[in-house]
């Protein structure tokens, strides 16, 4: 009966709605359309090395947008040749039509509820978005798999699936001060999609159910509070054999009646933010399960908990912008893991800009993580060198630059300089392995005369690389000029490198680089009838071996872009 | 124990036949033999096993007793390791397995099914709910045996050696991406080199921590916005290595990156040996990050913007032309509080915007976009104020607009405000949108700076500057005052409209734009269009009660003052006529040129008095800072009451200025309003609009003659309470706003 009332209310808001525009009938702007093409090829060409593209690969999309009266029919589409031998679907089109708050969709499409229910997975199917004033109602119902049968012949099942439909809801409201949303979403595997599934293998039919709670709540002004809780019924193998059906404590009774191999498991996040004038501060807390899984998200780490603590100063009328983040991540949350893993995660950003011509930047990030091994009290075991496997690892990253801008409006000059240093390294019991270093210096000058619209930029580089003992440099000088022709409908674009790379100590190839490119957007006399646009892009690379170990191969990439919006 | 030693060592030292089979056979004299086989990968999930059609755990049994040609067995489990013991119910059996000499019978899948069901088992070291969470071992070093018994007699008699396979159980996460950090930016290197770097989360695993190879892929995100994870599910990588450092670095000669592209990166962790399970097959989650942008290195791309107002309406800003960017993107809105930003968006590298509100602070930025479609970064935000309105004195003529420097207004919107002297005129229509000389024909609606009230008038050739300023000509509706505007109003006696529209605001002014559209401007200066047409008519009414009439001919008429119902448009008695006339004179001989002049000069002077106090405040206050109290108590007393004191003189102050200026307002547009000799349609006109008190001025007209009230003393009261009144509020209400 609810259900019923709410269609005769929406039917009636769309019929008074409707009513105040139906005078634009037989008018001329009744029906509009626009919209925009691309087409995107590429050419490739390699000797020397194995070819790490198709020859020839191409990629169409665009959208095309009609307007009837109040409603708009947005219809959208991706195509493609390089679909190679994956056979879930690139190629898709969709239609969003919407009217005013509502919002439909057909095709391919995605939608995203929450993080730990539908999160943006692509299915082919249909959907309602309705936003009357405060309130959110979204539904959909498709496909989220293709079915795709064992590859017999190469005897893989990299790309076996089952044919996988979903359904799910999420109501709610979205207050000034409060918002509140309840999400249901499941899904569930067709055994007989495909034909024969191995015995060994990982892949096997599901069935899932999640339901989720979100809140949010502004206190005062500047405090925002923000949580989701969701928890998640899985039934890990729908083929599982009948007799191991334990009666497992249903978490979700009425909703989920999947048996067998059922498990449960839930994931929760909060967070509070503090936004002041000069300062915001986030703290997030994260859970989730062991082995939580949705069939309405992409894969995601599970088995985890999370603190992070983000902090964003600006400081001397904005000229300063300090940033920080920090985060400490647990894994082996319900203690069944041998090893306990801690992640900490730091990185401070500062920028400086005193005034227009100066900027200065610099940052510092820091990945470590280290595997503790539980101790083991186990009969049978006995000391090996499995005791000394602690892991110890230490990723750190650090990066500066300097810029500073001069000259008039004419001609406006700019030297920069980067500096970018990285290293890695491990310790695995008492075992050091010697870190692994790089280092990125850049040295560059700008000039553009804005008359003719013209830029040149020269730089020179040095890198290197200390990777397990290989010491490895190269350097060069880089020149890069643009000019915009025939009254700037016309972008072309030249750019270069030469670097010696030098090996150990051993001078042992030169590579070359360079790259055109031309961008062409001409201007319709009718500019009513639409904008096409050309550009035209290649990347050429060539190295010379002057040593005998080395391989010399050229490599050339050519992409074409046409599109045309109306 | 030196058994479990010599399986431990085949366990680590031999991997190549502990992967061809994890058989372990125990020889001993018994009539049934079983060997248990357990094959790679090894999953703690025991229910795995039972899956019809699995056959990583394989029990074969084995009669050697060639006596019997049957025998039956059923078999009991034992699953132990790190503490924990799973056993067969002391009084659990499988089903019973006809055995023939000489034939082997193997058991796999289902067959196991009834042994590994929890419920059929012990648990010791893990309780059964414990394990029934997640249906999994703990990880670690496991044997599964599993032994055989007499079918037929009811007593427990093991006719079988125990046989026992063994394994690490590890479900292994897959690695987690480190740097770039998911979804950053990388600033691009030329030529390019970066390092991929993640973290290995199965070092902890003997099987595999010394056997881990990881293959890196590396994908376009093409086209743009694609869903980085069904990319990674339909098209192929760009670039694919296997390495077995936790990290990669991507150097010259990898394939090129594309400047501004997308990409998206996984690793797939893989135990060499085969014998480690990862989860999601090893592959970690994606990450996300762009090279650079597309125009990084071409040089600076930085705008510097700078903003100055013109007039209390308008404000010119330059900046500084980039040769990559094709247009630019401005934004500017009020300073403070969260305005809505208004764009502008213009091919040059300078704009002027014309609707802004007097006295006002403003902030400005400004991005530019290339052909292609990339957008640059923001400029610095520029800020301005507006000087105050000039104020408006009947009695002033324009100055002499300057004719130096004339750039003329080559196009013309209707909805444009443009000054005319001292005063603002918002275009209703024009009969040319285009001029080469900046001269424009059609009406507008001289604004007076309170809300509602404005003068419809029509102009002919005036030229406009590309200020917007009015440098020469005309609007009829200025020069012969109230009179035309009134006529105008008469030409067609009643406001014909068939439908109605209430504004949720305050309305500034309203107009129909090129479009036919019905365009709201509300008080904060943002435009709304609203859905109704124009067709027959429409009446619109703000939250303040103020009216417009949108035309069917698209031009707006202004409700003056607001309340009035229209539809009560009958013509006036003579004598009804006769009132509003004295009144009109007596509003006439009241606010003369000379009187609106005075009460000018006494608001000037209220201001200058309030800024004198303002000016003392602030000395007084630099004087207690800079001389601080000998006697503290005393400095702290006359410290805090001092500035109280002042401030409480300045309240004062600017009560007595608005008084001024609320005085001077209603004197001048009671003038306005009675400056000419007005008709007989005008008055039949305002007498229908006119309240009196609660009542409407007919109402009233008959009340107080009913009370013997001469017309004179009539008239002086309608001027009072009526005219006076309604001029009242209106500036009251614009003052209230302000």
């Amino acid at each position: 009966m609810k259900r019923l009332l709410l269609g005769i209310l929406i039917c009636l808001t769309l019929h008074s709605s409707f009513a105040q525009n139906l005078d634009k009938i037989g008018k001329k702007d009744m029906i509009r359309v626009n919209g925009g093409l691309n087409f995107n090829s590429i050419f490739y060409n390699a000797n020397g090395i194995g070819a790490r593209r198709e020859p020839f690969t191409w990629y169409a999309n665009g959208n095309l947008t009609v307007n009837v009266l109040d409603v708009s029919l947005p219809f959208n589409y991706s195509y493609s040749n390089n679909q190679g031998k994956f056979t879930q679907p690139f190629n898709m089109t969709n239609c969003t039509p919407t009217y005013k708050w509502i919002k439909g969709y057909a095709g391919f499409n995605s939608m995203t509820f929450s993080n730990y229910t539908l999160a943006g997975h692509i299915f082919l199917g249909g959907g309602l978005e309705l936003t009357p004033k405060k309130w959110k109602i979204a539904a959909m119902y498709g496909r989220l798999k293709k079915a795709v049968p064992y590859d017999i012949i190469s005897e893989s099942d990299n790309e076996m699936s089952y044919k996988r439909m979903g359904y799910g809801a999420k109501v709610g409201y979205d207050g000034d001060i409060f918002s509140a949303h309840v999400i249901y979403f499941t899904a569930k595997d067709d055994i007989k999609s495909i034909p024969f599934a191995p015995p060994v293998t990982q892949i096997t039919p599901q069935a899932n159910t999640v339901i989720s709670g979100l809140g949010k709540i502004k206190l005062a002004k500047s405090w925002t509070i923000e949580g989701e809780y969701a928890l998640s019924g899985l039934n890990k193998n729908l083929l599982a054999s009948d007799e191991l059906n334990t009666e497992t404590k249903n978490k979700l009774p009425f909703i989920f009646n999947e048996k067998g191999n059922t498990q449960f498991f839930s994931a929760y996040k909060g967070s509070l933010n503090y936004t002041h004038k000069i300062f915001n501060v986030g703290f997030n807390y994260e859970h989730v399960d062991p082995d939580y899984k949705t069939l309405g998200a992409y894969f995601f780490n599970n088995d985890l908990e999370n603190y992070t603590l983000s902090t964003a100063w600006r400081l001397l009328k904005n000229k300063i912008n300090v940033s920080t983040n920090t985060g400490l991540q647990k894994n082996n949350l319900d203690k069944s893991k041998l090893s306990t893993t801690k992640r900490w995660v730091g990185s401070v950003n500062v920028t400086y800009s005193p005034n227009t011509k100066w900027n200065l930047s610099g940052s510092y990030s820091n990945f470590s993580t280290y595997t503790n091994v539980r101790p083991i009290s186990d009969p049978y075991y006995i000391k090996t060198a499995a005791d000394t496997l602690n892991f110890y690892q230490l990723t750190q990253n650090a990066n500066a630059s300097v810029n500073y801008n001069f000259g008039k409006h004419k001609a406006k000059q700019g030297i920069m300089l980067t500096a970018n240093y990285q290293t890695t390294g491990d310790k695995t019991g008492n075992v050091t392995n010697i870190p692994s270093n790089l280092i990125n210096g850049n040295v560059g000058y700008s000039f553009a005369w804005t008359p003719t619209k013209t830029t040149a930029a020269l730089s020179f580089n040095y890198n290197q690389s200390d990777i397990q003992k290989i010491k490895n440099i190269y350097f060069g000088p880089n020149l890069s000029l643009s000019q915009n022709v025939a009254k700037n409908k016309v972008r072309l674009t030249l750019g270069g490198g030469y670097n010696q790379v030098i090996n150990n100590g051993v001078a042992n190839s030169k590579v070359i680089n360079s790259r055109f490119s031309l961008a062409y957007n001409p201007k319709l006399k009718n500019e009513k009838l639409g904008k096409p646009t050309l550009s035209l892009n290649c990347a050429y690379i060539n190295k010379l071996a002057t040593a005998q170990q080395v391989t010399t191969f050229n490599e050339l990439t050519a992409t074409l872009n046409l599109g045309y919006t109306f | 124990m030196k058994k479990i030693v010599y399986i431990i060592i085949v366990l680590f030292f031999s991997p190549i036949i502990w992967k061809g089979s994890g058989a372990v056979v125990i020889a001993q004299t018994y009539p049934v033999q079983i060997t248990t086989q357990l094959t790679p990968p090894f999953g703690g999930y025991l229910s795995d096993y039972a899956t019809p059609g699995n056959e990583n755990l394989k029990v074969l049994i084995y009669l050697t007793d060639f006596s019997n040609p049957v025998y039956d067995v059923k078999l009991k489990v034992k699953v132990e390791g790190q503490g924990i013991t799973l056993q067969s119910k002391p009084f659990y059996y499988s089903n019973a397995f006809s055995l023939m000499p000489g034939q082997p019978l193997q058991l796999s899948g289902s067959d196991l099914a009834g042994l590994l069901n929890s419920n059929n088992l012990d648990f010791s070291g893990i309780s059964k709910s414990q394990y029934e969470l997640r249906k999994v071992l703990p990880e670690g070093f496991y044997k599964i045996c599993f032994n055989a018994y007499d079918n037929n007699n009811p007593v427990q008699i093991k006719v079988s050696n125990e046989s026992c396979a063994m394994g690490w159980m590890v479900l292994n996460d897959p690695p987690f991406l480190n740097t770039p950090v998911c979804n950053s930016t990388v600033t691009i290197t030329n030529p390019q080199n970066m390092m991929f770097s993640w973290t290995p989360m199965n070092m902890a695993s003997p099987n595999s921590a010394a056997n881990t190879e990881y293959e890196f892929s590396l994908y376009e995100v093409r086209p743009e916005g694609q869903n980085p994870n069904n990319i990674i599910q339909t098209l192929p990588p760009v670039f694919t290595t296997t390495v077995n450092t936790p990290f990669f670095n991507y150097g010259i000669t990898e394939t090129p990156l594309i400047a501004g592209m997308q990409y998206v990166w996984r690793v797939k962790s893989m135990d060499i040996s085969g014998r480690d399970l990862f989860k999601n097959n090893g592959y970690s989650q994606v990450c996300t990050f762009s090279w650079g942008t597309k125009y990084e290195g071409m040089g600076n791309l930085n705008i510097y913007l700078t903003a100055t107002p013109l007039t209390h309406r308008s404000a010119k800003m330059l900046w500084d032309s980039i040769p990559v960017f094709s247009s630019y993107h401005l934004e500017y809105r009020k300073a403070g509080g969260n305005w809505n930003w208004m764009p502008v968006n213009t091919p040059n590298a300078r704009t002027k915007v014309f609707d802004l509100e007097p006295e006002t602070d403003y902030e400005v930025r400004v991005n530019g976009t290339t052909n292609d479609g990339y957008t640059g970064q923001w400029s610095n935000l520029a800020t301005f104020k507006t000087p105050a309105t000039p104020i408006i004195n009947c009695e002033d003529v324009a100055p002499p607009p300057s004719m130096q420097n004339f750039q003329p207004l080559k196009n013309a919107t209707v909805g444009m405000l443009w000054n005319i002297g001292q005063f603002e005129m918002l275009i209703t229509s024009l009969q040319n949108t285009q001029s080469s000389n900046g001269q424009y024909t059609g009406q507008g609606r001289v604004l007076l700076p309170f809300g509602g009230l404005g003068i419809a008038g029509s102009f002919t050739n005036i030229t406009v500057n590309n200020n917007q300023i009015v440098v020469q000509g005309n609007v009829e509706a200025i020069t012969k005052g109230v009179d035309k505007w009134m006529q105008q109003h008469n030409d067609d006696n009643e406001y014909v409209y068939d439908d109605s529209y209430i504004f949720n605001g305050c309305i500034d002014s309203v107009f129909v734009n090129a479009n036919n559209q019905v365009v709201i401007r509300d008080c904060s200066g943002q435009t709304h269009i609203i859905p109704n047409d124009t067709n027959g008519g429409l009446l619109i009414t703000d939250n303040n009660g103020n009216q417009w009439v949108v035309n069917s001919d698209g031009t707006v008429t202004p409700v003056t003052g607001g309340m009035i119902l229209p539809g009560s448009n009958q013509p006036l008695t003579q004598e009804e006529m006769d009132i509003l006339k004295l009144a009109m004179s007596l509003l006439r001989a009241e606010n003369t040129s000379n009187s609106v002049n005075n009460l000018k000069n006494t608001r000037d002077q209220k201001q200058q008095e309030l800024q004198s106090v303002i000016d003392a405040q602030r000395q007084q206050a630099n004087v207690t800072n800079v001389q601080p109290p000998t006697n503290a108590d005393d400095g702290f007393i006359g410290f805090i009451e001092e500035p109280n004191a002042i401030s409480n003189t300045a309240l004062q102050k600017n009560i007595a200025l608005k008084e001024a200026d609320e005085n001077y307002f209603v004197s001048a547009i009671a003038r306005l309003f009675s400056q000419e000799a007005v008709t007989d349609a005008q008055l039949n006109f305002i007498g229908n609009y006119l309240y009196v008190g609660q009542l409407t001025y007919k109402a009233y007209v008959q009340q107080q003659k009913q009370a013997n009230k001469t017309n004179q003393q009539i008239a002086a009261d309608v001027k009072t309470q009526g005219i006076i009144e309604l001029i009242k509020r209106v500036v009251k209400k614009r003052m209230i706003h302000e």
